[in-house]
């Protein structure tokens, strides 16, 4: 009687036939992601490595340059006690939402294609963090006492303040990294796996080794481990979410106008969604190309993104509009003023790119045309990304150099200092992505196994149907018989 | 307190040559010990106490006894034991007690005049000064450069060793050759030798120049004064036939007319006018109804911006306005009697000598009116660089108005013929000048240019110079004398109304220099070259009193009702109108082909004297806000005339003589009228000032003393970058400075008593339940914007200064500063100070955003700032709608101004110079904390812990109002700022809070600030403003 | 690889390599039709539907969670309560020492911190991992089952383990090849 179900399911051929989706099976895919690690490096790695290592040497030499002098040699003064430093911080931190937002989110809510480029977009969301984190670091006035922040009694045994946004801000700021961290190590460890029982050389075995931490892929680990991944990927997003209010805090509670937003945690976060996809397109674009990933990340993949890349964009662009509608509509004289002052006055420029990158030029993206196009997507996504700097720009700098008073209204000039340290920390980020895709496995592989089909009749738009579902339904019938 | 060294000369030279070796005075005691000369030197003056030194068994009980008041040079001033008494100024029993201040009443010189303070000795380091409550001049406020000159003491570039023609020399050298040279002289009686002296009243020194006439005949005194009072002299001259010195009552006044005279700024007795001034503006205080100021000026001045009416007219057309007042007063003084008499007479000169320039009509016809309502209560004043017509019909209307001995007082002081700058030039020039001794004065720099004095001193045989700063006259005089700070020796002063006081040393000598009392008694052989002793005999000739009452003079810092006799006089009218007929005929109108340039004291550095300190370079000035520059001043439409904006370099050129100098276009200035702040542009002030600004001197000449009209203005094309703490001056619409007319606030219910200060929290905020509430009420009525608190709490609270990159950046740290506001019509505007420190916010934003509770409240409602916990996020600056707080860039205190940017490489540590000024009781921050006002906390722990000893243990102690004073509100001449304790509702601030224009500053924001400030009140003519408003309305 | 130099070695159980997902799905669904217990399926990527096969019981880790998340936000308020209102009260801003408003981002932050640290190392701990060392990795084509392969395994403590016949039944099941794994 379960002859004729079992026949099918037993008839190997079939099924090795059937794993076969576009040239792509199980060990193919394997081969492709893991070779990435195993061949000898690309031609184009070295230089590519040493520049972004000797550009990141920059920023160290800036901060070393900092600490040893003082704070004095970046731009800031009165009244604009904040500048680059902030700016980048929550420029970095924008950025690292979007690797949790889509190994988490989209992951809930079930989108097969995130498979290809969670991992990649973890890694950065990861690498963006600590770049945002050497900033609040170093731009304290005394670094060697930054652990005063830390939840501890002080040198003179007082704690702090946990009144304060900034304090708020570096708990958001380290639980996000710590559960990024973990979430893309859980995520890794299978894969990992695959490298130790791929590895040829000792060192290879050893280290892949014991960073696999013995996974064996049964399915009591399976077990449990999704459903760890899917209580991480719960917790995630709440925090994913969190993390960018917070930062978003530390101007909406202030008194300063401008600042003082109620619109901002939103407005922030559908920022950081923006700014991140515009990220993790730029990255994966040349990512693709360079190690002929064509296939795994497709044109789909892009034109997904660019959706939500307008999407987001048009959440900004709104918020803009309401910012300004709220100051007029407010007849606060100093909000009003923050706000005419934001669009005429010395920093109009700044407002206007920060309009044109973030509102205009996405608007592109309706055009199917544009979406099919990898080079304007690259364009496009590195627009947005200089749009989202000066939006942090503007509203930081902007709002501070005329508030109240207007005795003591001023100017910020940055130095040399200042630009060091930015350029040199968008060096550290790159060194950091090399290293990943130089020594880790930059797809996750276990994932898209999951999702590629078995039968020919699967074939949907070069997609499977839930492969899951699929199996599930033979079972049941299994079990009816 | 040490007697000065000249007792035993080569043991006080030796001292700093022992002493003086490496780049500070030295380095450490030890280090000073192992100098076998040093140990020497001890044993000789005193064994016993050199002995318990090397000994090293000495008890700080019994060091503090042996060092009196003069511990200060760490130790080495106690072997040098006072041989004289002086008194501290307290009202306990009189004793030195370790770590608790003594002050000492002294007296700082200045330009035929002097000022009395009190200062602060730490230990017998003097640190701090405060004005002289008992001595009329001061009533215990100070001014701007009062409160500086504790800086000079320490300077580093001060001068330390005797030099002979730029070799150094020593004191020993300098008088075996001042014996020889003066043998000489005494037998051509003087034949030769020249004095020049800066305008010191100092009757020990009048002593030792009549002693000088009668042992040397024919030695001449010259006096040199850049910014002198001559026409003062010369107008009172004209007006009462004899010299009278004129001082001024404003408490009587109740309209004033200012012409050209900045006598609440850079004037002589500027601090005890404000005071006088003040206390007409006090609202609901005073009973005596509110002062009118009108204010005729070419350049803002403070003054100018505490007046009711102000017009703009350039400095050569003062005179015209003078003369038509004095038509319009007379004619209608005397209108009833005959044609032949005086007063007509002068009207008809006056008439003759025609005044074509066109004036507002109001200006001339209702002040005439309203000084006519006033008789015997208003005040006509004459700026001090005022031509002598215009001192002399200002006595003339005052004496018409019947204001002579109610609101003028002209007194008789002792006449005594001494020559000016020009006829020692004169004489120079004919080679009759054989010894030319310089004291204290730099003609050189600050002399009229046509003069040429530097050249000609070069003819002189025998220059000797005793200066403070090796400065442009040291280099060209053969002999330069270290000269002894006013702190550092033995003198007395008169101020400009004959009050006499003493000048008593408060630390020896720190490069061992000598006064001039000393110097100038050495060269004409008086029976001692001791100053104590000098000082005695004159105080006993000017006083007839004995040793009990130089006991008391020197404990209060004054004699008592010592000025000179007032006596009454009559105008010459024959003589004025001789005047007003022969006075020159006027130059060409000024106009915009014609434009004027006047030159005027700068507010900080006055005649260019004070160019070293620090302090003073980096004070905003009140009016332009620039810092570590002076500029070429002109106004709005001058600026468009000739296509100029500031920042411009322009070169002026008067009568041949050019300069260049950045332009700084300021609202309020007389159209076609450039002003240039002198005392800028020092070659060879030190470090800190020189090459700051330029040399207006350059310009300057004999007859184009105070202006000139006809300068030829260029843009050389290049700019220079002005360091300005406040480039926006209007105040957007927001009602950050509140003011209202008299009859405003008279009509103001008052029940709308500062209505949103007490707006409603969302939440109940945590108790302040400490015993005292500290607040602050700053009244903007009587504030004049003098700038005097910036500087007291610079010196009060250890801020560094910044250099000048640093503000350009706008880093600089003044814990209070002063904002001003233009009100008004852009070119013609009214101008609003408003002092802004840390308003102590109860709901204190800075607070809540703290990550490590550095800025915290303390239960007495301070708001804290606690430096060992700041790490330095600027989130609390950020925050704070006041934008009061200042965070160390840079290791300031650390590291030379120069050096800042290059971090570890540059040189480290504070010279110790520096540090002895420092205040033991406020901490010195460092690089990556936060500081800001702190209710000078210190002055109120000292206070608390003063009236606790009092209650002895008891619990309950209270504290009288007005015994807790911070710096700055200790300073303020105009008693502006005042502290006290909220929860005594008969304090002084708890009453002032009441008042119907008491407002918080930004109070809508619910920060709830604990300083509150008071509306500005003015009191406007009605009819004037009228004809104003209607001209307004034609212009 | 098997290089046991005990004559009588122990057995840790046998393995048989499947096809694909389905498959073992198959052969797993039908081991426990068959009655054993103690087995477990090895393949490349989670299979569906395999839990169910192998009758492994709902994990106790949402709740290990819950607990980890409740006990982040218990200790964070306390704490800053404690704090603020009895170790040391300070005035900040006019704020209540008791105040709750300031305290909920950090509560939350905490909060989610503890439940992702419980649900990582509870997943670690319930697949007593880390081992770096199992039996099975002895076996060389094992190493294919992070790529491609797909293993079924009935562990010789089974009560109805037979050497041979399990490995009859296995291979029956289209297990190929099936191997013994020595311990």
């Amino acid at each position: 009687m379960n002859q004729p179900i079992v026949e099918p399911l037993l008839d190997g051929q079939q099924d090795r036939h059937s794993r076969v989706l576009e040239g792509q099976d199980y060990h193919r895919l394997t081969e492709q992601i893991c070779g990435i690690v195993e061949r000898p490096v690309p031609r184009w790695w070295w230089p590519a490595f040493l520049t972004s290592l000797t550009t990141a040497s920059g920023a160290l030499f800036a901060a070393a340059y900092l600490i040893s002098t003082g704070v004095g040699v970046w731009g800031e003064n009165q009244p604009v006690g904040w500048a680059f430093d902030i700016t980048n911080f929550v420029f970095w931190v924008g950025i690292g939402h979007a690797g949790t937002l889509i190994s988490a989110i989209l992951f809930l809510l079930r989108q097969k294609w995130r498979t290809s480029i969670n991992r990649f977009a973890e890694a950065m969301t990861l690498f963006a963090v600590a770049c945002a984190g050497v900033y609040p670091l170093i731009h304290v006035g005394r670094v060697w006492m930054a652990w005063f922040l830390a939840p501890v009694p002080n040198a003179n045994a007082i704690w702090p303040n946990f009144r304060s946004p900034l304090l708020w801000d570096v708990f958001a700021v380290s639980t996000y990294a710590t559960v990024s961290l973990l979430f893309w190590y859980v995520g890794m460890i299978p894969d990992l796996a695959s490298l130790r029982d791929r590895a040829v050389t000792r060192p290879r075995q050893v280290i892949y080794g014991i960073l696999a931490l013995g996974w064996r892929g049964s399915g009591q680990h399976w077990h449990h481990y999704e459903i760890a991944y899917l209580l991480l990927a719960g917790l995630a997003t709440p925090l994913v979410v969190s993390v960018h209010t917070i930062v978003s805090f530390d101007f909406a509670t202030s008194v300063i106008p401008g600042w003082h937003t109620t619109i901002f945690p939103p407005y922030f976060v559908a920022g950081a969604i923006f700014s991140g996809f515009a990220m993790v397109l730029t990255l994966m674009i040349p990512a693709r190309e360079l190690f002929g990933l064509k296939d795994l990340v497709t044109d789909q993949h892009l034109d997904k993104m660019a959706k939500v890349l307008l999407a987001t964009s048009l959440m900004v662009g709104y918020a803009y509009g309401v910012e300004l509608f709220t100051a007029w509509y407010s007849v606060n004289l100093y909000e009003r003023f923050a706000f005419q002052n934001r669009l005429f006055g010395p920093l109009a420029w700044g407002y206007a790119i920060m309009v044109l990158c973030n509102v205009a030029f996405p608007q592109l993206l309706w055009l199917q045309r544009v979406r099919g196009s990898v080079w304007a997507l690259f364009v496009i996504s590195i627009l947005v990304n200089v749009g989202m700097w000066f939006e942090r720009f503007v509203i930081i700098v902007g709002s501070l150099e005329r508030d109240f008073l207007p005795s003591s209204w001023g100017q910020f000039i940055p130095t040399w200092v200042d630009l060091l340290q930015m350029v040199g920390v968008f060096g550290l980020f790159s060194t950091l992505m090399l290293l990943f895709l130089r020594f880790l496995p930059m797809v996750a592989l276990s994932e898209v196994k999951a999702t590629l089909p078995t039968r020919p009749s699967d074939f949907k738009a070069g997609y499977a149907v839930d492969e899951r579902e699929h199996v599930a339904s033979r079972v049941k019938e299994v079990r009816v018989s | 307190m040490n007697h000065c060294p000249s007792h035993q000369p080569p043991k006080v030279s030796a001292l700093p040559t022992a002493v003086l070796v490496g780049k500070e005075y030295w380095r450490s005691l030890d280090e000073l010990f192992d100098k076998p000369e040093y140990r020497e030197w001890l044993e000789r003056e005193f064994p016993n106490q050199a002995s318990e030194w090397l000994g090293g068994t000495v008890s700080r009980r019994r060091a503090l006894q042996l060092m009196a008041a003069s511990l200060g040079l760490a130790g080495l001033a106690g072997c040098r034991r006072p041989d004289y008494p002086i008194l501290p100024y307290t009202k306990t029993p009189e004793s030195v007690l370790p770590g608790l201040p003594t002050s000492y009443a002294t007296t700082i010189h200045r330009p035929g005049s002097a000022f009395p303070v009190l200062v602060e000795t730490q230990e017998g380091r003097p640190t701090k000064i405060e004005g002289n409550p008992l001595h009329p001049w001061s009533q215990g406020a100070t001014d701007l450069q009062a409160q500086a000159a504790v800086l000079d003491l320490y300077d580093p570039d001060r001068s330390r060793e005797v030099m002979l023609t730029g070799q150094p020399s020593t004191w020993q050298a300098f008088d075996a050759f001042a014996e020889t040279h003066i043998s000489g002289l005494f037998e051509r009686r003087g034949q030769g030798l020249h004095f020049l002296s800066e305008d010191v009243s100092s009757p020990a020194l009048r002593l030792l120049r009549e002693h000088l006439r009668q042992v040397l005949p024919e030695a001449v005194w010259h006096v040199h004064e850049a910014m002198g009072s001559e026409n003062v002299d010369h107008g009172a001259a004209l007006a009462f036939g004899k010299p009278l010195t004129p001082t001024y009552r404003f408490q009587n006044a109740d309209v004033i007319v200012s012409l050209g005279s900045d006598f609440l700024g850079v004037e002589d007795g500027a601090v005890a006018n404000t005071r006088a001034f003040a206390e007409r503006r006090k609202v609901e205080d005073s009973l005596a109804p509110m002062n009118r100021l009108y204010v005729v000026e070419n350049h803002p001045t403070t003054t100018g911006g505490m007046a009711d009416h102000r017009l703009r007219l350039p400095a050569s057309q003062l005179q015209e306005y003078m003369l038509a007042l004095a038509r319009e007063l007379l004619s209608r003084t005397r209108q009833d009697q005959g044609s032949d008499n005086p007063s007509s007479k002068l009207v008809k000169s006056i008439v003759g000598v025609g005044s074509p320039v066109p004036l507002p009509s109001g200006w001339v016809r209702e002040v005439a009116t309203d000084l006519l309502a006033a008789r015997g209560r208003s005040l006509i004043l004459a700026g001090q660089q005022q031509p002598t017509l215009v001192h002399g019909l200002a006595h003339l209307l005052n004496a018409e108005l019947g204001n002579l001995g109610n609101t003028v007082l002209l007194r008789e002081r002792p006449e005594e013929r001494i020559k000016s700058l020009g006829e020692l030039t004169e004489s120079m020039r004919r080679g009759e000048v054989g010894t030319l001794v310089v004291l204290g004065s730099n003609p050189v720099y600050d002399a009229p240019s046509d003069l040429e004095f530097g050249v000609v001193l070069k003819r002189v045989p025998h220059t000797i110079q005793l200066g403070l700063y090796p400065d442009e006259t040291s280099a060209v005089c053969a002999w330069h004398l270290p000269m002894a700070h006013f702190f550092e020796c033995w003198g007395d002063a008169e101020t400009a109304d004959g009050t006499y006081s003493p000048v008593q040393p408060l630390i020896a000598p720190l490069f061992g220099g000598r006064s001039a009392l000393e110097i100038v008694a050495r060269l004409c052989r008086y029976e001692t070259t001791e100053p104590y002793e000098i000082v005695q005999s004159s105080f006993r000739r000017r006083t007839d009193l004995g040793m009990e009452a130089f006991r008391q003079f020197l404990h209060d810092g004054v004699l008592h009702d010592s000025a000179w006799p007032i006596v009454n006089a009559a105008p010459d009218w024959a003589a004025l109108t001789r005047a007003v007929e022969e006075g020159e005929k006027r130059t060409a109108d000024v106009g915009p082909n014609n434009l004027e340039l006047s030159f005027h004291a700068d507010r900080r550095l006055f005649d260019g004297r004070f160019a070293n300190n620090g302090w003073l370079q980096e004070t905003p000035d009140p009016l332009t806000k620039l810092t570590w520059d002076n500029a070429a001043i002109l106004s709005p439409a001058t600026a468009r005339l000739s296509g100029v904006t500031t920042g411009d370099v322009l070169e002026l050129n008067l009568a041949g003589r050019t300069l260049q100098a950045p332009a700084c276009v300021l609202p309020g200035q007389a159209d076609y009228s450039i002003s240039l702040p002198l005392g800028f542009g020092r070659t060879r002030a030190g470090r800190v000032g020189n090459g700051v600004g330029c040399n207006p001197y350059r310009l300057r000449t004999t007859a184009l003393l105070n202006m000139g009209v006809g300068v030829q203005l260029r843009k050389t094309g290049r700019t220079h970058r002005l360091a300005c703490t406040q480039d926006h001056g209007s105040m957007q619409g927001r009602d950050l400075v509140r003011s209202l007319t008299l009859q405003e606030y008279r009509d103001l219910p008052a029940a709308q008593a500062s209505a949103e200060s007490n707006s409603l929290p969302l939440y109940n905020p945590a108790a302040l339940d400490g015993q005292h509430q500290w607040c602050m009420v700053i009244d903007l009525n009587q504030f004049t914007g003098c700038s005097a608190c910036v500087v007291a709490c610079q010196s009060e609270n250890n801020i560094p200064i910044v250099g000048k990159d640093e503000v350009l950046r706008g880093r600089e740290m003044h814990w209070i500063r002063v904002d001003r506001y233009f009100t008004g019509s852009a070119d013609d505007p009214g101008v609003a100070h408003q002092p802004v420190a840390c308003v102590h916010c109860e709901n204190a934003p800075c607070e809540t955003v703290c990550p490590v509770n550095a800025a915290v409240h303390s239960p007495e409602g301070l708001n804290l700032q606690v430096y060992n916990r700041c790490i330095g996020t600027r989130y609390c600056a950020n925050n704070c709608p006041y934008k009061v707080r200042h965070f160390n860039w840079f290791d300031y205190n650390q590291r030379p101004l120069d050096q800042l940017l290059a971090g570890p490489l540059a040189e480290k540590g504070m010279p110790e110079l520096l540090q002895m000024q420092k205040n033991p009781d406020v901490t010195v921050r460092m690089r990556g904390v936060m500081e800001k006002c702190t209710y000078c906390v210190q002055r109120i722990e000292r206070g608390k812990t003063g009236a606790r000893l009092e209650a002895a243990g008891s619990a309950a102690y209270s504290i009288p109002d007005g015994t807790i004073v911070p710096a700055c509100a200790q300073a303020c001449p105009a008693q502006a700022i005042i502290f006290g304790d909220l929860s005594d509702p008969n304090s002084r601030v708890a009453q002032a809070k009441h008042r119907t224009r008491n407002y918080d500053l930004l109070g809508e924001l619910g920060t709830r600030p604990r300083t509150s400030y008071q509306g500005r009140v003015r009191n406007p003519n009605p009819r004037l403003a009228a004809t104003e408003l209607v001209e307004e309305e034609d212009g | 690889m098997n290089t046991d130099p005990l004559p009588q070695p122990e057995l840790f159980g046998v393995i048989a390599s499947f096809e694909g997902p389905e498959s073992l799905l198959e052969a797993t669904t039908r081991a426990r039709m068959a009655g054993y217990e103690l087995l477990d399926a090895f393949s490349p990527f989670p299979i569906h539907g395999m839990s169910t096969a192998l009758g492994l019981r709902g994990s106790p880790l949402p709740w290990m969670v819950l607990g980890g998340g409740l006990a982040g936000v218990g200790l964070a308020l306390a704490g800053m309560l404690y704090i603020n209102v009895v170790e040391y009260p300070i005035v900040v801003g006019g704020k209540p020492h008791g105040a709750l408003e300031p305290l909920l981002p950090i509560t939350f932050e905490v909060c989610v911190l503890f439940a992702a640290l419980t649900a990582v190392v509870g997943m670690f701990f319930l697949n007593g991992l880390p081992r770096l060392h199992h039996p099975l990795f002895g076996l060389e084509d094992f190493a294919r089952t992070t790529d491609d392969a797909f293993f079924l395994t009935i562990d010789a403590s089974d009560p109805r383990f037979e050497l041979e016949e399990t490995i009859g039944f296995l291979e029956a099941l289209g297990g190929k090849p099936v191997m013994r794994v020595e311990a």
